[in-house]
């Protein structure tokens, strides 16, 4: 993980534009490329879950995982890949145990709301998921990774590819399964109950092609197929469940870009296919559901000078949705437009933005985003954030028959954050850097289903009204010695997400906590290099939720442990590593009724060439 | 009430000294829900009110099924009563999704007046039952992952008489709050609940349980009902016969009945449940029937003659 502090300037390149912003006002957590090479996950989401402040939802292996930010619900996650948004338009949400780890290569968390820069739903956060182009690399481009560990997780990765200064082809394969048989406490005086119908197989092929053109103009191609299959297990409170569900999932993107001497324009399209089927035999369900994306991006930057740039947006994104909830399939089309001004002066960075979407032929709110940074001294930095941010209903909400409201208002409200950056100046052997982000965030006409009075069926309403604020601590300290590197990382985070206003069903007090928010989180890190040995070492602990049930889940401790080996050779790098998982044993709970594994063990094989 | 009961006239329903079934409606397999254009089901004057969504398939209130499924869990199959038959082997039976409640009341369209409903029988849902035995995706196993949680799922029946609440009736449709986890049960059978000794017009069902959420009760809100025993009707439509006058409404120790008809006539005396307690032979003119022997209350007597009848409601006082 890296503060946001590496990228809170606005470094203006005097030579060729840079395409990604690299400004920022906002607490950012990214992930350690190193840690996701010598500790491979299975999906995105356990990256999130590990190395991040993210709370992820999900009851282990093989089970959904959606995701909370600063008390936002999943729908408030905007998940970009490459720059495009990728999440379920019918749901407004994005599956992260879907997302193969293989198939990504940076994994950032932009925290708070933002929706003039990352589009509709970045009121929790953003999730950046982003393909890294690395035109050093010539001629073979090959690793392969191979994790086999307890209750029948046999998975394989491969990438390989070939490439030159001009283009690269670059494919990555996944295949994953699982059987998740685990057991799991019920109580003190009863036999560990063991989970069913939980296996999971899964896999799934990611081609990329990249062609530079000139040394201007790159054009990059992706390709993303996957299926995965995977039995849904019995809750703790169940006997038995037979019910399954395959999901599908074609991308396709495609993006051009030219960069000149202060300006740099790029062109992108995507199409995406994603289908879901849920069966259960016992009840006699057999549900499909399928969505279409066609997505057009376009952005524009030019620098005005030394010290301002100016970006303009435009895209367009059209949604085709069919699912027997529905009475016809549905089509929406977007169209969002949005300006960005960044300024620098001596120690004062600024960013303005404002994004304007309609969607069909009704105008979504306009929302502005102020952003600032002050670095007074080289060793810290001011900065802070307000934005008016929003969420437009998700497709279901529309269109779910016959209590569908197409005249759902977007969820909107501000959020404004404030954090201090500081760096250590570098003594002896050790660097680090500490930071602290306050953030208050108001959001009205929340959408939640209720049964409304006198109705026999649920409907999407604009009912609620949250309030979120919350301080979030990072602290990351680098230590080296001959032969020895040390790093540490932690991360806590505080955070009150109440409801502001009583409703009678669902059944919501004024001033409670939303459920499954903890109001506390810890995160840390411990990584010791030394010579070839690798020692990883994961703690975190979740405070106490509210579930749907009206239960409390108490908080709990969970620690990781990840013991590695590397050896070179002339050309290839091999890591061996043994993981712990739930190192002590414990028992805990993330959902209610939902038991979790105990210790257990994976090993790992990676290997690669550089 | 005096008021009430004497301006009505009085019927006895073609379910009296019988009940309600259903097996007209159905044969084994089928069920009806919707009940379009009529938003309900009537049966002798019963009126079991329903909603029903087709283009959604669903609905709220009353279904009449006959059919048979004991093992199929989930809502697709929430038209089966768990013994997979109606009360006394009977084929058919009535299926309440009592969400929030429904009711019975008198078809208004046919009959004004009151009723009386002896007793019932009731059972569970397969889709409820097994629900509540095993657990689903959204509701739990009664007794929880450890068996212990004290879990019920209550029937709360309710009567009514012009508004006003006459009885509250409590009936576990499953309970696991006893000490001993051998004693919980599930019901399973049809279990005959016996009604207060009331007169009402209207009866509403209601459904509580344990295990409950957010967005309301977890576990699913039906219940199966059958043979509504010995309905009595008040009618004041259905009265075919004239010539007959009760002289005296309020009665110690005789009856006072006047005929005009020119032939002799059956009478009857019924007591609140609908059993006949009375009968004998109407003459022309003044009759004086002894109700010496009735204890003190309410009761009806039925005059019939060529298939055409007459009713009316008297007190018997000290």
């Amino acid at each position: 993980m890296k503060l946001c502090a590496q990228k809170d300037t606005l470094a203006l390149p005097t030579v060729t534009v840079q395409e990604k912003p690299i400004f920022s006002g906002e607490q950012i957590d990214q992930s350690d490329e190193d840690l996701l090479r010598q500790q491979p996950a299975t999906h995105v989401g356990e990256i999130l879950a590990q190395s991040t402040g993210v709370f992820v939802k999900s009851f282990g292996g093989g089970s959904s995982a959606t995701t909370s930010i600063r008390g936002g619900s999943a729908e408030h996650t905007r998940v970009l890949w490459n720059g495009l948004p990728i999440e379920n338009p019918m749901l407004g949400q994005l599956d992260f145990s879907l997302l193969p780890a293989i198939f990504i290569d940076e994994v950032a968390v932009h925290y708070g709301g933002n929706t003039a820069t990352w589009g509709n739903g970045a009121i929790g956060g953003t999730v950046q998921l982003d393909n890294k182009t690395d035109w050093q690399k010539k001629n073979l481009i090959a690793q392969y990774t191979a994790t086999n560990g307890a209750f029948g997780l046999a998975q394989q990765g491969l990438k390989i590819g070939y490439g030159n200064e001009k283009f690269q082809f670059i494919n990555r394969i996944f295949h994953q399964k699982a059987e998740n048989d685990f057991t799991y406490f019920i109580s003190e005086n009863l036999p560990r109950r063991q989970q069913t119908n939980a296996a999971t197989k899964q896999w799934g092929s990611l081609q990329e092609f990249h062609y530079k053109i000139t040394p201007r103009q790159t054009l990059n191609a992706y390709f993303w197929y996957q299926t995965v299959d995977r039995q849904l297990p019995p809750h703790a409170a169940q006997n038995q469940s037979v019910a399954f569900q395959v999901d599908e999932t074609k991308r396709l993107s495609a993006d051009w870009q030219y960069a000149g001497d202060d300006w740099l324009i790029k062109a992108q399209t995507a199409w995406y296919e994603e289908d879901l089927r849920y069966v259960d035999s016992l009840s006699g369900i057999d549900d499909l559901s399928r969505f279409n994306t066609l997505l057009g991006q376009f952005t524009g930057t030019k620098n005005i000078g030394q010290i301002h740039r100016l970006t303009m947006g435009l895209q367009n994104t059209f949604y085709q949705a069919n699912t027997d909830l529905y009475e016809d399939g549905v089509t929406q089309n977007r169209i969002a437009i949005w300006l960005d001004w960044k300024t620098k002066w001596k120690k004062l960075s600024l960013e303005l933005s404002v994004r304007q979407e309609w969607q069909d032929e009704k105008r979504l709110p306009l929302v502005p985003s102020f952003g600032a940074v002050y670095r007074p001294w080289k060793w810290a930095t001011f900065r802070g954030r307000v934005s008016r941010n929003y969420r437009s209903p998700n497709l279901n909400a529309l269109y779910y028959f016959p209590t569908g409201n197409p005249d759902l208002l977007p969820e909107s409200g501000w959020s404004r954050e404030l954090g201090l950056d500081i760096h250590f100046i570098k003594a002896s052997n050790w660097t680090g850097s500490y930071s602290i982000t306050g953030f208050r965030r108001d959001i009205k006409n929340w959408i939640r289903w209720i049964l409304p009075e006198g109705s026999f069926s649920y409907a999407p309403t604009n009912i609620v009204a949250v309030k979120s604020e919350g301080i979030e601590h990072r602290l990351d300290l680098t230590g080296e010695a001959k032969n020895t590197i040390i790093k540490v990382s932690f991360g806590y985070n505080q955070l009150r997400s109440i409801h502001k206003k009583s409703i009678a069903r669902p059944q919501i007090a004024a001033g409670s906590q939303l459920v499954y928010t903890p109001k506390q989180q810890f995160f840390s890190t411990l990584k010791i290099n030394h010579h070839a040995a690798l020692l990883i070492f994961q703690h975190r602990f979740t405070g106490e939720v509210s579930t749907l049930n009206n239960h409390t889940l108490p908080g709990y401790h969970l620690s990781d442990l990840t013991l590695g080996y590397l050896l070179k050779t002339k050309r290839w790098q091999h890591q061996l590593s043994l993981r712990i998982n739930n190192l002590w044993n414990k028992n805990y709970r993330v959902l209610e009724r939902r038991g979790m594994p105990g210790r257990h063990l994976s090993f790992s094989l990676n290997t690669r060439l550089f | 009430m005096t008021k009430l009961f004497t301006l009505l006239l009085l019927l006895i329903s073609l379910g009296v000294n019988g009940q309600i079934y259903f097996e007209d409606e159905v044969t084994t397999g089928e069920f009806i829900n919707d009940s379009s254009p009529e938003a309900g089901f009537t049966f002798d004057n019963l009126f079991f009110p329903n909603t029903y969504d087709a283009d959604f398939d669903f609905w709220t209130g009353w279904a009449i099924s006959a059919t048979t499924d004991v093992t199929t869990a989930g809502f697709m199959n929430q038209y089966s009563a768990i013994s997979g038959e109606g009360a006394s082997g009977t084929p058919a039976y009535a299926v309440s999704f009592a969400s929030p409640e429904s009711y019975i009341t008198l078809d208004l369209d046919q009959t004004s007046g009151m009723l009386t409903i002896p007793s019932m029988q009731v059972n569970n849902s397969t889709y409820t039952y097994l629900s509540m035995r095993d657990g689903d995706s959204f509701a739990k196993k009664f007794g929880g992952e450890t068996g212990n949680d004290p879990d019920f799922f209550l029937l709360t029946i309710k009567t009514y008489l012009e508004n006003d609440l006459q009885d509250s009736i409590l009936f576990y449709l499953a309970d696991y709050r006893f000490e001993d986890n051998s004693e919980d049960y599930l019901v399973d059978e049809w279990t005959k609940i016996e009604f207060p000794n009331v007169v009402v017009d209207s009866v509403t069902f209601g459904l509580s349980s344990s295990d409950n959420g957010m967005f309301g009760m977890n576990t699913p809100a039906y219940f199966c009902a059958d043979e509504f025993g010995n309905p009595l009707v008040l009618n004041v439509k259905d009265n075919t016969l004239s010539g007959i006058t009760l002289v005296n409404t309020l009665a110690s120790s005789e009856l006072i009945i006047k005929s005009d008809l020119d032939k002799i006539a059956d009478y009857q005396i019924f007591g609140l449940h609908g059993q006949a307690i009375q009968k004998g032979k109407i003459n022309r003119g003044e009759q004086y029937l002894s109700v010496d022997n009735l204890p003190v209350g309410k009761y009806w007597i039925r005059v019939q003659q060529d298939g055409l009848q007459w009713i009316e409601g008297f007190v018997k006082m000290n």
